[in-house]
């Protein structure tokens, strides 16, 4: 064993994203040829005559979507709490996108070094353990 | 000869990563793995086993250093 290293997964490659959010069960749009940015129509629940737009760079629906964040190169999740729909909070949703992302990415990358997934399971405690090998 | 190098991953139910190198030693296993941890987001922690620090001429000299010592006891 040489190290072991923890890392907070930060959202920012736009095709591990689609990817993710199509693993969980959900269907990216991203925007036609020539517009840069979808408008969700979120609800704004103290002024109900008020009804603010977004600009984001994906979307699924019509309220829920992810805007790149210049300043840190990260998606975040524009959501509308009055009218998220999904079978789990919003919370749970972004971990299990999360989860599915760090699992393309990383499936991605090894196999560009040339490594062989060797093992990958779900365990019982949700997270997932994948082992990859190579010979050099 | 070749020799076989593994990396495991635990993605957590957060998606949070923690990665495990085995079998690379010296600072091969980090050439190997940061510009995956770049990718992926922060790095929050890093830890060291031993055999990091066992590049293959330190390791030699230090075998020599402890059979001498034996020897004069």
């Amino acid at each position: 064993m040489s190290h072991f290293s923890t890392i907070k997964t930060k959202l920012e490659d736009r095709d591990a994203l689609l990817q993710a959010l199509e693993r969980i069960g959900e269907r990216p749009n991203v925007p036609f040829q020539g517009t840069s940015v979808i408008e969700l129509v979120l609800l704004n629940p103290t002024h109900a005559e008020e009804h603010p737009t977004v600009e984001v760079e994906v979307s699924i629906g019509v309220d829920v979507g992810f805007k790149l964040n210049e300043k840190t190169g990260a998606y975040e999740l524009i959501a509308d709490r009055q009218t998220w729909d999904r079978d789990v909070p919003i919370e749970r949703f972004m971990e299990k996108l999360t989860q599915q992302y760090a699992r393309m990415l990383i499936h991605r990358e090894v196999e560009e070094k040339g490594f062989q997934i060797e093992e990958e399971w779900e365990m019982e405690d949700n997270s997932i353990e994948l082992t990859v090998s190579r010979w050099n | 000869m070749p020799k076989k190098e593994t990396i495991k991953y635990t993605i957590r139910q957060d998606g949070n990563v923690t990665e495990e190198v085995i079998n690379v030693p010296g600072t091969a296993c980090l050439d190997l793995t940061e510009d995956i941890e770049i990718k992926l987001g922060d790095l929050e922690q890093r830890v060291f086993n031993a055999d990091y620090y066992q590049q293959s001429v330190n390791f030699n000299e230090d075998i020599t250093i402890n059979t001498n010592t034996d020897v004069t006891l």
